[in-house]
């Protein structure tokens, strides 16, 4: 069975793929979250969250840009998918239901 | 140039990571490797490390999402993750002290392999010997020199047909170099013959093996040629080369080959041929190569015939033949191109990384052997829920070998990426890294710590009868008596560490500071001056004189602090039967008062030209003529006059002596003082006896002794008087006291490294006790609870702690020190002097140990004492 809901830190990363469009790779995203959420996430740890969302259908993944810079190594770029899209849709309208009713938050 | 990731990483990563992820992750690493570029090394490898760990966490998620059946080793992983956490302790002090000790082995290892791949490079190298020359055969110790006088030596080839191939290696003083209008000196700027290409391998960048077969043919290095000809291919250039005697001579530049790597006795800069076989003649390093297949010892064996039939003195000469890999290690002959190590730095090193690791493996056997048994409910569960025997001893090594294989993570990436700051530091020279075969010394590693470690616990504890394990209080493994004895081991080891340390350091104390017999402070030294100079030394004597700041001014033939290169036999007049052998050393009349010598009897020697000097470009015979009608008087040193039997200082003055050498003879004259002896090569030497006497022509160092603080002003003055009436000769300078610092770099050298292992392996060791304590303390809680209740207080605990770990502990202290003193009179023998061993450093490293395993133990009671009442509410 397929888990469909999306943890914190992967939904932080869903974010920033859908924002970054098209240079969302895993170095990118990382200085983002460094930079935004003020997070400093291992390679490793990045890469399982990519994984899982791609495994989840809420990325897909297209590799090329090698540069001297990475030795020579591909990129994998990521892109949001429409699921990836309305997942992140039904989070936020989901937080800001409960957010709203929070009395003296707004 | 990006540098690759180190090959750990990528190594880890083909692990880890499945196929599909694998190059995208190592890209990633690659990158963030470069984006630290400028952090420290420290920086670095904590941040490496950092990603190695979430590697490891990724790979774990990895088979979690793809539902794998991830079995045991997942399991394995993460029980073994989660114990190493709850035991932070233990874990920091296998992890630290693991790594810390691995990170000494690796460069002790690397630094031993660099010194023993000495010339090893050379193709074929065990059929290279380079011939060297004894003055005479029946004194094995007198006059061993590197290189051969004599002009026979090149009848080597003719005479023995196993010798494929005989170079000559001549002009090894720096030599002077003209390249268009510039002019250089350079050193290792031989003229060899064509067969030197063939013995010796060289990788060609340009021209080949044949870039010498022609006459007036030069070869170069490329990071000479770029000095020469910056930015063109230096391939038919042409360079021209001064002799001492100022005739010039040209050289089209053949070929350029890649630096010489630093691991070879026979550094190069510039190969030239000889042009004339009437130039090859005279001192020379001699290298022969034989033919496939040929024996040395079959050349050894005629060797003293050949030499019989040419020498012309008696007792006849000697040859030897050296393989060219034993010189670094096992040579260390008068004339050597470059110093030597020896073989002793290499046991030493030896000695000592064994010793850090020993130090490590019990710290990390004693750890693991108590904190395995006091998990023996841990062991008792697993058995009841069905793991078997061999389950459970895999468990345990495999704890074991996460430690090791984190330990050696760390510890490689702080040696590569450390290695440039630690070899400039510790000034151990570039140390050339093989890297299979570090790798190969970790997975020897790899494989017997674990084993080593961890095989005795495992085996008692996976062998355990769940029934026993589970039982309430079960307490495995009583007071075991082999935790005391590992203990006192490795404080003996750490304390043997001290001890030394403390001696070498009083010995190198004793060398910087014992009276050198001449002053060489505020000393400038004008190296090598030029050939026309020695002529008019007097004037410039008087004209450097003026300069303000500077005291006197005086010339000689060979530095003090470096060896002197011509020896004399020195015959009486009327004894020419007997005679000794010592050292000629050419000074000036200002040289006695100018480096402060003493007088033991007579006067100072002064300078009286009876026949009129030759002048520039006289030939050899006429030179040969001049010295011999010359008359002069000469000054000896204490040691001469002994060896002379003039036991008294006083009998020697008035004596008639003629000194003589095989290529020359001087005028007899007498004695007229005795020097009280100074040192002229250092303290490791003893004083050798030495003829003073004056000889313009031989001069070959201006010294000049300046006022205190005002080097400065002085120097640019006689630059500015050199450059003025001497351009066409470079102007190098040095001091005297910084020449004489250089002897004593490899006591320095010696000095840090063992100040640093010393202390790193009493960190490791005290760490250890450390850990030992905390958890025999822990299982002891009860007992210690108890006793306070019964009124005992914190002191009496200490001190009852105390008194059962401080015992095995000194013992083990001093049963080292008779190993340190044998050890350390060994190495203090191979100095001419010495200090006697001083007792005091062994009181010294007792009471240091001691208090050190005292404060360990102290505080970790003190921090162990809880309310009783706490503790013993459990129950």
């Amino acid at each position: 069975m397929k888990r469909t809901q999306l943890g914190e830190f992967e939904e932080l990363v869903l974010l920033i793929v859908g924002a970054l469009e098209e240079s969302a790779y895993s170095m990118a995203i990382r200085e983002e979250l460094k930079k935004t959420a003020n997070r400093n996430p291992s390679i490793g740890a990045l890469h399982s969250a990519l994984n899982r969302l791609e495994e989840k259908d809420f990325v897909k993944s297209s590799e090329g840009g090698a540069t001297q810079d990475r030795g020579g190594r591909r990129k994998r770029f990521y892109k949001i998918t429409g699921a990836g899209k309305e997942a992140l849709k039904t989070s936020y309208e989901l937080r800001s239901t409960w957010y709203n009713l929070i009395p003296g938050l707004k | 140039m990006n540098r690759r990731i180190p090959k750990v990483f990528q190594w880890l990563i083909g692990l880890l990571a499945q196929e599909r992820d694998r190059h995208i992750i190592e890209g990633d690493i690659q990158q963030l490797f470069n984006e630290t570029k400028g952090y420290s090394p420290l920086k670095r490898v904590w941040i490496l490390t950092k990603e190695a760990l979430g590697l490891l966490k990724f790979s774990i998620s990895q088979q979690q999402m793809q539902n794998r059946p991830t079995g045991i080793h997942y399991n394995l992983f993460l029980t073994i993750f989660r114990s190493l956490a709850k035991r932070p302790l233990f874990s920091f002090i296998n992890l630290f002290g693991l790594s810390t000790s691995l990170f000494c082995i690796i460069l002790i290892f690397s630094y031993v392999k660099s010194e023993l791949s000495f010339d090893r490079y050379h193709v074929d190298h065990d059929q290279i010997f380079r011939v060297t020359y004894q003055e005479n055969e029946n004194e094995p110790v007198d006059g061993h020199w590197a290189r051969v006088p004599v002009d026979w030596v090149n009848e080597l080839q003719d005479a023995f047909p196993h010798i494929r191939s005989l170079a000559r290696f001549q002009d090894f003083r720096p030599r002077k170099i003209k390249v268009g209008d510039k002019i250089f000196r350079e050193e290792f700027a031989y003229s060899v013959d064509a067969s030197a290409l063939d013995i010796f391998t060289y990788d060609f960048l340009e021209g080949d093996q044949r870039a010498l077969a022609n006459p007036n043919s030069a070869v170069l290095t490329l990071s000479l040629a770029t000095k020469y000809f910056p930015g063109q291919s230096a391939l038919g250039k042409e360079i021209t080369t001064y002799r001492p005697d100022g005739k010039q001579d040209r050289f089209v530049v053949k070929g350029v080959i890649a630096d010489i790597p630093p691991n070879t006795h026979l550094p190069i800069n510039l190969l030239t041929t000889i042009n004339s076989t009437t130039d090859r003649t005279g001192w020379a390093y001699v290298y022969i190569k034989l033919s496939n297949g040929s024996k040395v010892q079959e050349i050894r064996q005629h060797l003293r015939d050949f030499v019989a039939t040419r020498s012309q003195i008696d007792p006849i000469q000697k040859l030897n033949l050296q393989p060219i890999a034993d010189i670094h290690l096992k040579s260390s002959l008068s004339r050597e191109i470059t110093p030597n190590s020896r073989w002793s730095y290499i046991i030493i090193f030896g000695l000592v990384g064994i010793l850090i690791l020993a130090i490590a493996i019990i710290n990390f056997a004693n750890l693991n052997t108590l904190q395995s048994l006091s998990r023996t409910k841990e062991v008792g569960i697993r058995k009841v829920l069905g793991g078997s025997k061999g389950q459970t001893f895999k468990y345990f090594i495999f704890e074991a070998l996460i430690i090791t294989t984190g330990s050696m993570i760390v510890a490689l990436s702080i040696f590569f990426l450390a290695k440039a700051p630690i070899e400039s530091v510790l000034g151990l020279g570039k140390i050339i890294v093989n890297k299979t075969e570090v790798i190969g010394l970790l997975i020897l590693v790899l494989v017997t710590v674990p084993v080593i470690s961890a095989y005795y616990p495992s085996r008692v504890l996976s062998h355990l009868s769940p029934l026993i394990a589970l039982k309430k209080n079960a307490v495995l493994g009583k007071r075991s008596i082999m935790k005391k004895v590992l203990l006192g081991l490795q404080f003996a080891m750490a304390s043997a560490l001290i001890a030394c340390l403390l001696i070498v350091q009083k010995q190198f104390d004793y060398l910087q500071n014992k009276h050198l017999g001449l002053d060489k402070e505020n000393v400038l030294v004008v190296e090598e001056i030029p050939e026309d100079s020695k002529r008019k030394i007097t004037t410039i004597k008087s004209e450097l004189g003026q300069i303000p700041g500077v005291k006197s001014v005086s010339a000689m033939m060979e530095l003090p602090s470096r060896a002197v290169r011509d020896g004399i036999l020195l015959t009486r007049v009327g004894d020419e039967n007997e005679g000794v052998g010592m050292d000629i050393q050419i000074v000036d009349t200002d040289f006695f008062e100018l480096l402060n010598l003493e007088l033991a009897a007579g006067q100072w020697v002064s300078f009286t030209t009876s026949t009129p000097m030759p002048p520039a470009g006289t030939s050899f015979e006429g030179i040969l003529e001049y010295l011999k009608t010359q008359e002069r008087d000469y000054v000896i040193n204490q040691t001469a006059a002994e060896m002379m039997g003039w036991s008294d200082p006083e009998q020697a003055i008035g004596q008639k002596v003629t000194p003589t050498n095989p290529f020359y003879e001087l005028q007899e004259g007498q004695i007229v003082g005795v020097v009280k002896d100074y040192h002229q090569e250092g303290l490791r030497a003893s004083v050798d006896p030495a003829l003073l006497m004056i000889e313009p022509i031989w001069l070959r160092h201006c010294l000049i002794k300046i006022e205190a603080g005002k080097y400065r002003d002085v120097l640019a003055a006689v630059e500015d008087y050199w450059k003025t009436n001497y351009p066409e000769s470079p102007f190098e300078t040095t001091f005297l006291d910084l020449e004489w610092d250089r002897l004593y770099q490899s006591e320095k050298t010696q000095m840090t490294l063992i100040r640093s292992f010393s202390i790193l392996a009493i960190v490791i060791a005290v760490l250890g006790l450390f850990g030992v304590l905390g958890f025999i303390l822990n299982s002891r809680r009860k007992e210690m609870a108890v006793r306070r209740v019964v009124g005992a207080n914190q002191q009496l605990l200490a001190a009852l702690v105390s008194k059962e770990y401080l015992i095995p502990i000194l013992m083990g202290v001093v049963l080292s020190m008779p190993l340190v003193w044998y050890g350390m009179r060994v190495w203090l023998n191979e100095y001419a002097y010495h200090i006697e061993i001083p007792y005091m450093a062994f009181g010294i490293t007792a009471l240091i140990s001691s208090v050190i395993a005292l404060i360990a133990i102290c505080s970790q009671v003190l921090s162990s004492l809880k309310n009783p009442a706490e503790i013993l509410r459990s129950e």
